[in-house]
């Protein structure tokens, strides 16, 4: 429709533009004028309820098959309606920008709605990158500083972002099947600038920077100084400000050609070159849920060009590792520092259950693939456990079956590093792992490549590009190869069952081919790999001595083989901290029902007394109503008796004489 | 030619401009003749992202030599995280996705030579880095290049295998390492029948006590299970009188 619009002659383009906003069904329009005077008005609760329910609701009802109404028409809509009624109060310059920034995010929903619901045109998928970069410049250049929205609201905005990038990439890899030469000469044409990866990166990484985030992630203490004098790098919100003009000057280049929005934002922020004291944001909700989110975003993309080790620098700041200890009060330097950081939870990803689910399985399957295996149990351990415990609560929202498919993944991953490490993991998950990949996990541990392979396909993310997916699978496939050689798993159990071996009898009891030299060789090589391998799961922690594995071994002179093995229980130190916190929260618990059941008690008694004494109350007010009565009584007894004697008193009248006379008349 | 610094500050603001490959390229040149110690493991890697994302400006040069710095800093896993790097980003279709190491080119020759260092075939590294150079092949030549690649792989060598043996006679370090030099660190003794052996750091430590196998526990985590306590504790005390 908007393509007629635009071709078309002014005159019928308006006709059209009117019909349409005509056509807009009746029960939406009220709910575009809400939503726009919410967004104007920035109540968040309200925004965060339309937004997640009445949307969903009236695009199920209304547009299951269809797109929303173009921006243009609603635009049209907005304007004539009268939600414009109370914006018009403020002049008209801020309420043709609040209108332009509202425009830019219907524009998201309405992309948002064709990807997931319909097939995406060509020209659809290029009018929503062009629409992101617009939203994001806007965020660049702080226009949005003045806004707020939902933290889920900001946390789809860069999911979606980074799914229509990843769309678009399988879009672009698939072959002419489904693309009109036409469309394909232009996907070739355009491959340069649209949903370009390098593009993607720049923006995420501007948007972080612009933010801000990193220092706020730091705490107070880590902007403050910065006001006696801007110290070249050195002070973390100069750093924080040079990084977003640096960030965005990439940009800037990149875009030099096609991106005329992003020479004006950059022209603007380098006239208020002043480095403002606080971050953006700790200044404004958005920008820090914004940076944050992309944050996140981040780490997704590095994944899917496979730089893991980028991905893991990324979330850095995030500490995901002492996540898990965070329950512990920081021993913060000053007391100052303390109370910030007390008070703020820099957790951000706990608010939006699909941005927490996101963040843990993209970092731990690049722990993954970097070998650093306790590290992506760890994670992902910890993850699989907090979501599966909430799950119940988001039955409902459109990102359950989402959650479930990635909890799914994040086991498989669990599996597979628990199979290639030998890391101990906890009794629940272990117990958890066996019941969903029970008889796979088995087949993995001998060492079955099929079974790795079937676990990482299903587990793995989308890639950019079908070469980077090869390329991380090709490795993948060789470390377990290497893993899983006929050698590796046999060499383990013997290594089990003796406590001490010679090499000879080894290479003899696995059966190795060759002559006697080569055998030695080969005995040598695997016991290395071996320690290699088992250096490598513990990732560099601690001395070179520690392995995370639970067996370990040394060659003496003469060949013989040592070996050490930790049964599981050496983990008690973990049980018991475990078991004493648990035990803690018990006897808390146990306490605080005995107290409310002390106060119900209590309460119960009083309201016993109460009623007795009500009941007393009403017994004495029933007595004292009956000698009321009674005194009444004989009152009006007393009064009948004098009344009776004063018409004794009182001389017959005639009729009375005439009765009685009739009676006694013979008297008369 | 850029400082250090400049590749740095380079590297945060313009990490993914193709404009700044021509310095890294050079950094990456010096790397190769500085030796051990000169080694920038995060703008090489910024080197193979840009790569990967130009597949058009790629130089399978630097790219091997990026390789053989990161086997010379073995057992770090920047080898690893390279590898993931050798594809390109877009592919027009799927048919030319398959990555650019080759089959049987320098690239796919010092994959190999790391995974026989990997796999523990220390020996036989030795035997087919010397094919290489006899033969004089782009790999072997490329390889010479590179300023101190032997002793970073010795270095490797003799850590892994510092922790697998306690003690090793001296034969099997020069067949595994070739060379004879005690390693820094590990000790000569002489044992029972009257044999030089040596002694790695780890068999010393061993030979000393027996390894304890105790569990460490940072103080942060101990520290809520004191809380509670001292908690308890003081609940527990008025309750007594």
């Amino acid at each position: 429709m908007e393509e007629t619009a635009v071709s078309s002659s002014p005159e019928t383009a308006e006709q059209a533009l009117s019909n349409e906003a005509a056509a807009v069904p009746e029960s939406v329009s009220p709910f575009l004028q809400r939503l726009y005077g919410t967004f104007c008005s920035g109540a968040v609760e309200e925004l965060h309820s339309l937004y997640e329910a009445t949307f969903t609701r009236l695009s199920e009802r209304h547009f299951k098959n269809v797109p929303w109404p173009s921006a243009e028409a609603v635009a049209r809509l907005l304007s004539a309606g009268g939600a414009g009624g109370d914006i018009d109060d403020e002049g008209d310059e801020g309420s043709s920008t609040d209108l332009k920034v509202f425009l830019l995010l219907y524009k998201e929903l309405c992309y948002r709605h064709i990807h997931t619901r319909l097939h995406p045109t060509l020209t659809q998928r290029f009018e929503s990158w062009e629409n992101y970069l617009e939203l994001f410049d806007r965020a660049l250049d702080e226009t949005l500083l003045e806004y707020d929205l939902p933290a889920s609201w900001v946390w789809d905005i860069l999911d979606e972002f980074l799914y229509h990038y990843e769309v678009y990439c399988q879009y672009r890899v698939r072959g002419r099947d489904n693309k009109t030469a036409e469309e394909e000469a232009y996907v070739r044409e355009s491959g340069a600038s649209v949903w370009n990866a390098r593009h993607v990166l720049e923006y995420l990484q501007a948007l972080v920077n612009k933010s801000g985030i990193g220092a706020w992630l730091q705490g107070d203490a880590a902007w403050a100084p910065a006001d006696h004098g801007p110290a070249a790098g050195l002070g973390a919100a100069s750093s924080a400000t040079d990084g977003f003009a640096d960030g965005h000057a990439a940009v800037d280049d990149a875009d030099a050609d096609d991106d005329d929005a992003a020479d004006d934002a950059c022209l603007r922020t380098a006239d208020d070159g002043a480095p403002s004291a606080a971050p953006l944001a700790a200044q404004s909700t958005l920008y820090r849920h914004l940076g944050y989110y992309a944050m996140v975003a981040l780490l997704r993309a590095q994944v899917s060009l496979g730089d893991y080790r980028m991905a893991l620098a990324v979330v850095e700041p995030l500490e995901l590792l002492e996540a898990d200890a965070a329950a512990i009060p920081s021993t913060a330097p000053t007391a100052a520092s303390a109370t910030a950081t007390g008070a703020r939870d820099t957790r951000l990803y706990t608010q939006v259950t699909a941005c927490h689910v996101s963040l843990y399985y993209y970092a731990g399957f690049a722990c993954l693939m970097l070998h650093r295996y306790e590290q992506a149990i760890r994670l992902l351990g910890t993850t699989v456990h907090t979501i599966s415990r909430t799950r119940q609560f988001h039955t409902r929202s459109y990102q359950y079956e989402h959650v479930n498919k990635r909890l799914d993944q994040m086991l498989a991953m669990v599996g597979i590093a628990h199979c290639v490490s030998h890391v101990y993991i906890e009794e629940s998950l272990n117990a958890w792992l066996r019941d969903k990949y029970g008889e796979r996990l088995t087949r993995m541990r001998m060492g079955e490549l099929a079974i790795f392979e079937e676990l990482y396909a299903h587990a793995c993310p989308k890639f950019a590009s079908p070469a980077i997916a090869a390329a991380s699978k090709q490795q993948f496939m060789r470390d377990m190869r290497q893993f899983a050689a006929d050698i590796h798993a046999p060499l383990r159990s013997c290594l089990r069952i003796y406590r001490s071996i010679h090499l000879r009898k080894l290479a003899e009891y696995l059966e190795l081919d060759g002559s006697d030299e080569e055998r030695m060789e080969n005995i040598r090589a695997a016991l290395l790999a071996l320690k290699l391998k088992s250096g490598a799961a513990a990732s560099g922690e601690g001395d070179g001595l520690a392995t995370a594995a639970d067996l370990d071994f040394l060659i003496d002179e003469h060949g013989l083989v040592r070996t050490q093995e930790w049964r599981p229980s050496r983990r008690h130190a973990d049980y018991l901290l475990r078991s004493i916190s648990r035990l803690g929260e018990q006897a808390a618990l146990f306490r605080r029902v005995q107290r409310e059941r002390l106060v119900a008690s209590a309460a119960a008694h009083a309201r016993k007394v109460e009623a007795r004494r009500r009941a007393e109350l009403t017994a004495q007010r029933q007595l004292e109503e009956r000698e009321r009565e009674r005194q009444e009584r004989e009152e009006r007894e007393r009064q009948a008796r004098e009344a009776a004697a004063v018409v004794a008193a009182r001389p017959m009248s005639l009729a009375e004489r005439l009765r009685s006379g009739g009676g006694g008349g013979g008297g008369w | 030619m850029a400082s250090d610094s400049e590749i740095a500050d380079l590297l945060h603001s313009r990490r993914y401009d193709p404009a700044i490959l021509s310095t890294l390229e050079a950094y990456m040149e010096r790397q190769v003749r500085g030796g051990a110690d000169a080694y920038d493991a995060e703008a090489n890697a910024a080197v193979l992202k840009l790569y990967q994302l130009e597949p058009d400006r790629l130089q399978g040069r630097t790219v091997v030599l990026i390789l053989a710095k990161a086997i010379m800093a073995l057992p770090s896993i920047d080898l690893l995280s390279c590898v993931y790097l050798l594809a390109p980003a877009q592919a027009a279709e799927a048919s030319t996705a398959a990555s650019y190491i080759g089959d049987d080119g320098p690239i796919r020759g010092v994959l190999a030579l790391a995974e026989r260092l990997e796999a523990g075939h220390f020996a036989q590294f030795w035997e087919e880095l010397e094919r290489e150079r006899a033969d004089g092949t782009a790999l072997g030549k490329l390889l010479a290049e590179v300023v101190d690649f032997e002793q970073c792989v010795r270095r490797f060598m003799v850590g892994a295998l510092g922790r697998t043996w306690s003690r090793m006679s001296p034969s099997v370090l020069k067949a595994l390492t070739r060379d004879d030099a005690c390693p820094h660190g590990w000790r000569m003794v002489t044992d029972a029948d009257e044999q030089t052996v040596l002694e790695t750091p780890v068999g010393s430590v061993l030979s000393q006590q027996p390894r304890a196998a105790g569990e460490r526990l940072s103080f942060e985590r101990l520290a809520p299970v004191l809380c509670r306590v001292g908690r308890e504790s003081a609940r527990a005390r008025p309750r007594r009188r």
